[in-house]
C-alpha cells in the first residue's frame, strides 16, 4: 500500500509540491526563527565569555527589590568607587578595579552622532588591567589626563579619525572635547556587537560619564590559587549592606540571562507567528486531502473491493501525507536557515553586527522542525483518511461519487453552540472591563464560524457574488462553483480567514488606542513642545535645568520611569517636577498640593486611592532602589494620570528629586521633556530655544502635539506594515489553499469545461469563470476574517475604555479596503494556474473524459 | 419535407479525403484514410460503423473539436482548418450544436440556462419565440428551473436537444445522444430530432450503435477501418441490422 502512496506523489507532483509547500512556508519561518535566536543567543554568549572570562568577581549594588520594568533591571543601585580600596586589602584579590558603564556618543565633525539607527554608544573607564578592560590597543596608547581617549575600531573607521584627533563626546549631562590617543578593538572582529564604545582613564571617566560619582560595578581578578568562591566570600565580608558580590562565572550567567530573556521574547512572537501559518498549513492539507479522498472514492473502493483492508487503506494515505510532510519539513528547514542568513545580514546591514558566526543548526530545530511539520501534516490527513478507509467497496460500482454537503445537524448544533460562547465570553468581557475573556471569546467565535462554515458559505456566495454580474455568464458560472461544495469552500476560505481575523484583530486594536492616544493628547497635553528620545531614555537631567532658566519657557517638566517598592509591591513611579507638573499636563482635578510635594512626598491616582483607601497625608511605607526605606507622605490625589504616563497606568507620581538622590545613573535619564511656552512666546520662538537646548542630546527630537501624533500615526504604520509582512506568510498559504482547490476542482469538472467549451465557451470566458471564482473564495475568507477580527477588537477595545477615555473602535475604511485589495489579489493571483490549466483543456479529451 | 428530399440538396458540411492518425511512426493507428463525405442540409445523417470504425473521429473532426491529419472540413464555406482555437470556439458557439451521449449538462445551471448557455455565452438574447417552440416541442415547459440533478436522464437529454436546437445551428451533432436512455426514453429523444428535421429543416449529424436510432435517419452512412464503405436512404432497423452484419462479417 505505500507503494500506492508514492505512486500518488509521483502522479500529481505539482499537487503535491503546492501542499508541501503550505507547510514547509510555516516549518521555514519557525525552524529561521530558532536559528537566528540561536545563533544572536551563541554570539552574545561568547560575546560575555570573552569580556569577563578573567574577572573573578564583581561587586555591584545589592537591589533592594526585584523590579521588571522595561528599561530593565533599573533597581539595581550604583556603588561608592570608593569601596575598591575596601576590596584590594581582602586577602587573595590581585586586582580591583571601578567600572563605570553609562551612555556617551562619539560626536563627528558636524556634531552629529556617529553610531546611527539606535545602536548603543557607551562610555567608560580604562582600568589598565588588561584581565579587566574588555579591549586591547590595537594603535596608539592608552588613554592618560582628564582628556584623552580610546575608541573603538569601527566608530574610528566610521568617523574618518586619527590618533591624535581632538574630537567631542555627547554625554547625559553635557558635551566634551576630548583627544584620541589610541584604537581599541574588541577579541577578533573588533567591535562589540555594533556599539560604539569611549574608553577614559578611571579618574577622568568617573568626572564625565558619572553624575553621581558612583560606578555601576567593582570588577575583580583574584590570586593565582584562590577560588571564585573563596574570593566571593572574603569580599562580601567587607562589604556594606548596599553592596554585594558575585563569582565572575554568576556574571556572566547573570548577563547572558537577561540577554536570553530578550531574545526569548523575540523568539517567542516570530514562534506565534510560525505557528498561525502552520495552522493555516493545517486547514490547507485537510482540504487538500479531503478532496482527494472524494476524488479517489471510487479507486479507494476498487482496492477494496478486490480485497484491502481499511487498515491498508488509511495506511496508504496517511503514507502520502507523512511523505508530504517529510518533504515539507525538509524543504522549510532548508529555507528557514537560509532565513536566517538573510536576516543576520539585514541586521548586520542596520548596524547590528553580531561577532562572525555561522548560523547556529541545533538538533532541537531539527527535530522541531521534522516533528512540527510531519505531525501538522499527518494530524490534518488524519480525519481525510479515516473518511476513506471507510469507503465501502460497493462505492467502487456506483456511478458518481457524492461527497457530502456537511451540513450536518450535529455541525450545526456545535457551530451555534461555539458562536455563542464566544460571543458570550466577548459580551462579558467587554462589559466588565476584563481584556483575557474578550480576546478568547474571539477564539470561540472563530471556531464557531469554522464549523458553521458549510451553512454560511450559500448565503455569503450569493451575496458577495453579485457583483460578478458585470462578469456575465462567467462570473455567474464561478458564483454558482463556489457554493456548489459549502464545506469545501468553506474550508478552502479558512487559512485566509484565519490571517484575516488576526491582522484586523491587531490593527483594529491599535489603530483605535493610537486614536485615543492622539485624541487624550489633544486634550490632556497642555505643553507646547516635546523633546523626546525615543525608546532608550538619554536625555540627561540636566536638560530640565537648563530649558527652566530659558525666559521663553514657562514651564518644564521631565517624565522619569522607575520601580519602587510601595507597601511591599514594586510599582511604577513617575519622576516629574512638582512645581511644573499640573502646567503641562491636565490630570484632570487634583486634591491636596501637587506642587509642594517634597522628596519625602507621593501622589497618586483617584483610582489607587479608593482601592487602597488612602487620603491626602496617610503615610506608605516604600523601599528606594539605593536601598533607603522611608515613608513617604500622599501629597496630592489626582483624578488621571494616563497623560503622564503615556497611556499606561500613571498610578504613582514622585517628585525627580527621588530619582536623582535614590536612582543609579542607568536610570537618571529621560525619554521625555514637556515644555509650555511663556506668556506671549510665540511657538515658533519657543521652538529656537529648545531645540537649541536639546541640540546637546544627538537623540532628542522636538515635536508639537501635531508631530506627536503624526510620529504616533507613523509608529502604528510601520507596526502594520510589519503585521502584514509577517502574516504575509499566512496570506501567502490560504492563496495557495485556493489554488490547490480550484486546481482539485478544475480537474473534477473536466466534462463540465468540455462541455462549455464545445457549445462555444471561449478559453478567456473559462478563466474568468475560474478567476471569479477564486475571487469569491477570498472574499469569503476576508469577509469572514474582517468581522470577527473587528468583533474581537471591538470586545477588547471596549473592555479597557473605562481605563482610557475617549478609547472607541475604529475601523478606517482605508483599512478595510488595503484589506479588500489584498484578498483581490490574492485571489487573482490564485486563480492564475488552475485557471490556465482549464483554459488551454483540449476540448475533445475534456469531453471525453471519463 | 418531401421537396426538401428531391431538390439539389445544399451541403452543410462536408469532409474532403480527411485522414487521421493517432500516434506516430509504427504505432500510428489509422482512424479515418481519405474520407470524402458531404453532409446534406436539411436531413437527418446516422454514422454507423463498429468499435474502432472511426465513426466518433468523423464526426468530431466534422465539428472541429478534432483536427485533421490530412485534408479538409468545411461547415458551409468555412475550412476548419483555418481556423484559430478563438474562430473555432465561436463557430461551435453560433453555427453548430452539440448532444452528447452524457453529461451534457452544467450541473450549476438551470435547465433554462443550460438550453441558453450558447447565447449567455455570446452575452446574446434568445429568440423567444422560437425557444418557446423548441421547449414546447421537446416538453419541458414546467422543467426550466430546475437543476439536471432534478431531472430524469430522459429530461436531461431533452434540455440537451432543446440547447443544440435553441440556436438554429446550421448543423447539430449528436454522439450516441440515446447511449445511455432506456427505450421510451431513446424513441423520444430521436423522436424529438426527427421532427426537428422534418419540421424546421435542421440538419442533424448522428453517431449511433443502434439499429433502431439509425431508423430514425434520414440516411445512415456505415464506416469500417476509417472508411465509408457503405449507405442506405431510407433506412429501417432491419436493412440496418443486416448492412451491419454484412459489415462484420
Amino acid at each position: 500500500m505505500f507503494k500506492v502512496a508514492l505512486k500518488n506523489i509521483l502522479g500529481h507532483k505539482l499537487r503535491t509540491l503546492f501542499t508541501a509547500l503550505a507547510i514547509a512556508l510555516g516549518v521555514g519561518f519557525m525552524a529561521g526563527t530558532f536559528v537566528l535566536t540561536d545563533t544572536m543567543q551563541k554570539a552574545f554568549d561568547e560575546l560575555f565569555s570573552d569580556i569577563g572570562a578573567d574577572i573573578d568577581a564583581v561587586v555591584q549594588g545589592k537591589a533592594p527589590f526585584e523590579a521588571d520594568t522595561q528599561q530593565g533591571d533599573t533597581a539595581r543601585p550604583d556603588i561608592d568607587a570608593a569601596l575598591v580600596d575596601d576590596v584590594r586589602q581582602v586577602e587573595g584579590v590581585a586586582e580591583a578595579e571601578p567600572v563605570v558603564f553609562t551612555l556617551a556618543w562619539v560626536l563627528d565633525a558636524d556634531g552629529d552622532t556617529i553610531a546611527q539607527g539606535g545602536a548603543p554608544s557607551f562610555g567608560t573607564n580604562w582600568t589598565g588591567v588588561p584581565e579587566i578592560d574588555v579591549f586591547t590597543i590595537e594603535e596608539g596608547e592608552p588613554p592618560t589626563g582628564a582628556t584623552g581617549a580610546v575608541l573603538d575600531e569601527a566608530t574610528v573607521d566610521k568617523a574618518g579619525f586619527a590618533v591624535g584627533d581632538q574630537f567631542q563626546v555627547q554625554t547625559t549631562s553635557g558635551v566634551v572635547d576630548l583627544t584620541l590617543q589610541g584604537v581599541v578593538t574588541f577579541g577578533e572582529t573588533g567591535s562589540l556587537a555594533g556599539a560604539s564604545i569611549v574608553a577614559l582613564d578611571t579618574p577622568a571617566a568617573l568626572d564625565l560619564f558619572s553624575t553621581s560619582g558612583k560606578v555601576q560595578n567593582i570588577s575583580v581578578v583574584g590570586d593565582d590559587g584562590v577560588s571564585q568562591q573563596q574570593l566571593v566570600d572574603r569580599i562580601a565580608d567587607v562589604l556594606p549592606d548596599t553592596a554585594e558580590v558575585i563569582t565572575g562565572e554568576q556574571s556572566i550567567d547573570d548577563q547572558t540571562e537577561s540577554i536570553q530573556e530578550g531574545i526569548g521574547i523575540f523568539r517567542q512572537v516570530l514562534t506565534y507567528i510560525g505557528l498561525i501559518s502552520l495552522i493555516a498549513g493545517a486547514f490547507l492539507i485537510y482540504n487538500t486531502f479531503g478532496i482527494i479522498i472524494g476524488q479517489r472514492l471510487r479507486e479507494l473502493a476498487l482496492l477494496r473491493a478486490l480485497g484491502s483492508s481499511r487498515r491498508q487503506v488509511l495506511t496508504s494515505v496517511l503514507g502520502e501525507s507523512v511523505i508530504t510532510g517529510v518533504l515539507a519539513s525538509l524543504l522549510g528547514l532548508v529555507g528557514g536557515i537560509a532565513l536566517a542568513y538573510g536576516m543576520l545580514a539585514l541586521l548586520s546591514a542596520f548596524g547590528l553586527e553580531l561577532p562572525d558566526t555561522l548560523p547556529v543548526v541545533t538538533p532541537r530545530t531539527i527535530i522541531t522542525s521534522l516533528v512540527v511539520g510531519v505531525g501538522i501534516t499527518v494530524f490534518s490527513s488524519l480525519a481525510p483518511a479515516i473518511r476513506g478507509s471507510r469507503i465501502p467497496p460497493i462505492a467502487a460500482l456506483r456511478e458518481q461519487a457524492v461527497e457530502s454537503p456537511g451540513r450536518s445537524t450535529v455541525r450545526l448544533v456545535v457551530g451555534v453552540v461555539l458562536t455563542l460562547i464566544g460571543v458570550g465570553s466577548m459580551v462579558a468581557g467587554a462589559t466588565s472591563g476584563e481584556v483575557a475573556p474578550a480576546a478568547s471569546g474571539m477564539i470561540g467565535l472563530f471556531a464557531g464560524v469554522i464549523v458553521l462554515g458549510p451553512f454560511l458559505v450559500p448565503v455569503l456566495v450569493g451575496v458577495l457574488g453579485f457583483p460578478l454580474r458585470v462578469l456575465g455568464l462567467p462570473g455567474a458560472l464561478g458564483r454558482d462553483n463556489s457554493r456548489r461544495n459549502p464545506k469545501r469552500s468553506a474550508s478552502t476560505a479558512a487559512a485566509l480567514m484565519l490571517a484575516v481575523t488576526i491582522i484586523t484583530f491587531i490593527a483594529v486594536s491599535t489603530l483605535s488606542f493610537t486614536s485615543a492616544f492622539n485624541s487624550s493628547t489633544d486634550k490632556l497635553l497642555l505643553a507646547d513642545l516635546e523633546i523626546t528620545s525615543g525608546f532608550v531614555p538619554t536625555l540627561g537631567p540636566a536638560l530640565v535645568d537648563t530649558l527652566a532658566e530659558q525666559p521663553e519657557v514657562g514651564a518644564v517638566t521631565g517624565v522619569q520611569q522607575g520601580s519602587i517598592e510601595i507597601e511591599g509591591t514594586v510599582r511604577n513611579v513617575y519622576g516629574v517636577r512638582p512645581s511644573t507638573v499640573e502646567q503641562i499636563f491636565d490630570l484632570d482635578g487634583v486634591e491636596g498640593d501637587l506642587a509642594g510635594m517634597g522628596s519625602d512626598g507621593i501622589a497618586i491616582d483617584r483610582e489607587t486611592a479608593d482601592d487602597d483607601a488612602l487620603g491626602i497625608g496617610d503615610e506608605l511605607a516604600v523601599t528606594l532602589p539605593d536601598g533607603t526605606e522611608q515613608t513617604m507622605a500622599v501629597a496630592a490625589i489626582y483624578e488621571d494620570g494616563g497623560i503622564v504616563a503615556q497611556n499606561s497606568d500613571g498610578h504613582y507620581l514622585v517628585s525627580e528629586e527621588v530619582f536623582r538622590d535614590h536612582f543609579p545613573e542607568s536610570a537618571q535619564t529621560l525619554n521625555r521633556v514637556d515644555v509650555k511656552a511663556a506668556d506671549g512666546v510665540s511657538p515658533e520662538e519657543l521652538r529656537t530655544v529648545v531645540e537649541g537646548a536639546a541640540e546637546d542630546f544627538p537623540s532628542a527630537e522636538v515635536r508639537d502635539k501635531e508631530q506627536i501624533k503624526e510620529a504616533n500615526n507613523n509608529q502604528l504604520l510601520v507596526t502594520l506594515g510589519f503585521l502584514f509582512v509577517l502574516l504575509g506568510l499566512a496570506l501567502v498559504i490560504g492563496a495557495l489553499g485556493v489554488a490547490i482547490t480550484l486546481a482539485l476542482s478544475v480537474f473534477e469538472r473536466t466534462r463540465e469545461i468540455g462541455l462549455l467549451r464545445s457549445v462555444g465557451a471561449t478559453r478567456s470566458q473559462l478563466a474568468v469563470s475560474i478567476t471569479a471564482e477564486s475571487l469569491l473564495l477570498a472574499a469569503l475568507g476576508t469577509v469572514l476574517g474582517l468581522a470577527i477580527g473587528i468583533a474581537g477588537a471591538a470586545a477588547v477595545v471596549q473592555s479597557q475604555s473605562d481605563l482610557i477615555p475617549s478609547l472607541s473602535v475604529r475601523v478606517p475604511i482605508w483599512f478595510v479596503i488595503v484589506v479588500f485589495v489584498v484578498a483581490n489579489l490574492i485571489g487573482l493571483v490564485a486563480s492564475l494556474i488552475p485557471g490556465w490549466r482549464a483554459a488551454r483543456m483540449d476540448v475533445l479529451k475534456a469531453v471525453t473524459h471519463e | 419535407m418531401t421537396d426538401a428530399v428531391t431538390a439539389a440538396p445544399t451541403i452543410v458540411a462536408r469532409a474532403e479525403k480527411a485522414t487521421k492518425y493517432y500516434g506516430f511512426g509504427d504505432t500510428a493507428v489509422c482512424a479515418l484514410a481519405e474520407v470524402d463525405v458531404a453532409i446534406e442540409g436539411g436531413r437527418f445523417t446516422a454514422i454507423m460503423g463498429p468499435s474502432g470504425s472511426g465513426k466518433s473521429t468523423l464526426m468530431h473532426c466534422l465539428a472541429g473539436l478534432d483536427t485533421l491529419t490530412s485534408g479538409r472540413v468545411l461547415i458551409g464555406d468555412t475550412d476548419l482548418s483555418t481556423l484559430s482555437d478563438k474562430q473555432l470556439t465561436l463557430l461551435r458557439r453560433e453555427r453548430v450544436g452539440f448532444i452528447f451521449q452524457a453529461f451534457n449538462l452544467i450541473p450549476t445551471l438551470t435547465a433554462q440556462e443550460n438550453i441558453t448557455l450558447p447565447a449567455l455565452l455570446g452575452g446574446k438574447d434568445t429568440d423567444t419565440a422560437w425557444l418557446d417552440q423548441v421547449v414546447g416541442t421537446v416538453g419541458l415547459g414546467d422543467r426550466l428551473t430546475h437543476r439536471p440533478s432534478e431531472l430524469s436522464g430522459g429530461q436531461q437529454q431533452r434540455v440537451a436537444v432543446a440547447r443544440a436546437l435553441a440556436q438554429r445551428p446550421e448543423i447539430v451533432f449528436a454522439d450516441e445522444p440515446t447511449g445511455n436512455l432506456d427505450s421510451r426514453a431513446s424513441s423520444e429523444i430521436l423522436g424529438f430530432m426527427q421532427a426537428a428535421v422534418r419540421d424546421t429543416g435542421q440538419t442533424i449529424v448522428m453517431v449511433t450503435h443502434e439499429p433502431t436510432a439509425a431508423a430514425y435517419a434520414d440516411r445512415v452512412l456505415f464506416l469500417a477501418d476509417g472508411r465509408i464503405v457503405d449507405q442506405i436512404d431510407g433506412p429501417t432497423a432491419e436493412t440496418v441490422l443486416d448492412k451491419l452484419k454484412s459489415l462484420g462479417d
